[in-house]
């Protein structure tokens, strides 16, 4: 039914997209000790699912990837960070003091990192690929021949 | 100084970055601009990766050429195809010229990358990086920076993102009733 579809690309980008995603894994797990984190780790998954949107129609991607569901990840990102920081207020510290997370430490500063990380994170991912959706998601697919 | 390679390699980057720039001025497809904007991200991650910055060159990577190439991309699949054919004028060209220029004698009295004498190595900078492996359990004092001393600027950064998103949202909707969408369900009624 459809003639415009850049099929070299699209063989490309089924080959590339899940080693975007195991990296995306590994610079999730590997940010304590290296360049990485969640934010990195995030914006890749996301350039890895704005790809698949952008070869294989928006619509595809948001079957795949539901809105409601990035939405509620995006705002799960950002209560999950107001929640680390409003912990210390609970158990008499300061805002973001993570020493009320655990008994104080390296440890119970690594879990609080851990957090932020992971937070920011899933905020990052489901906010780019929804401001994605939104900007590109206009048209059904995009034709070869519009460019 | 940088050490001689590296200094060989950033020359190389800023050739090949001025080359792509000027090749982005002068075309008028914005499918072309969208895609040389995302090479020039990716010279600056080089640029980057090459001054010893490995954090911010994998941020500056990421996003300049998987996520803003693409907010472009999507960008011009709402508008038109081809920029209006109006060429800058030979004063712009001079201005341009002149602040380069003025830009480059400036950076000749930079101080070397690294030195101790740099605002970066004052005040609270050292402090962070002294005790940042001690303190925060992690191995990365980049992450116990952005993580531990810095959350309340992560949490600011991603609930800046969350407000992007919700703006898009807001004022674009995810295209359920746009005209592109119309046409396109009028054009294959099977799908």
């Amino acid at each position: 039914m459809n003639t415009h579809r850049p099929v070299v690309v699209r063989a490309i980008v089924k080959f590339v997209m899940p080693l975007m995603g195991v990296l995306a894994a590994h610079l999730a797990f590997v940010g304590a000790g290296a360049p990485g984190g969640g934010f990195a780790a995030g914006a890749l998954f996301a350039a890895a699912l704005v790809l698949f949107g952008l070869l294989f129609g928006i619509d595809v991607a948001r079957r795949a990837v539901p809105t409601l569901v990035l939405r509620l990840g995006a705002g799960l990102g950002v209560a999950l960070l107001i929640c680390a920081g409003l912990a210390g207020f609970v158990r008499g510290y300061n805002f973001l003091d993570f020493r009320a997370l655990a008994e104080p430490g390296p440890t119970t500063m690594r879990l609080g990192a851990m957090l932020i990380e992971t937070g920011a994170g899933l905020t990052a991912s489901c906010s780019f690929v929804l401001a994605f959706f939104a900007i590109a998601g206009r048209a059904a697919e995009i034709r070869n021949e519009e460019w | 100084m940088i050490a001689e390679p590296q200094a060989w390699l950033l020359i190389g980057l800023v050739a090949i970055f001025l080359a792509v720039g000027v090749a982005a001025l002068r075309t008028r497809s914005l499918f072309a601009l969208a895609i040389y904007t995302a090479v020039l991200s990716l010279l600056c991650a080089l640029a980057l990766a090459a001054l010893d910055a490995p954090d911010v060159a994998l941020i500056a990577a990421i996003v300049g050429v998987g996520l803003l190439a693409p907010l472009f991309l999507g960008a011009v699949s709402l508008t038109a195809k081809t920029a209006a054919a109006r060429l800058p004028s030979r004063w712009t060209y001079i201005a341009a010229g002149a602040l380069g220029l003025l830009l480059f004698w400036a950076a000749l009295d930079l101080p070397e990358i690294g030195a101790s004498s740099l605002s970066a190595g004052a005040g609270i900078g050292p402090v962070y990086v002294n005790r940042a492996l001690g303190e925060s359990g992690l191995a990365s004092a980049v992450m116990a920076v952005s993580a531990n001393y810095r959350a309340l600027d992560t949490i600011l950064a991603a609930g800046a993102l969350f407000i992007a998103a919700l703006g898009a949202y807001a004022v674009l909707g995810f295209g359920e009733r746009s005209a592109l969408r119309q046409r396109d369900k009028a054009a294959e009624p099977e799908a």
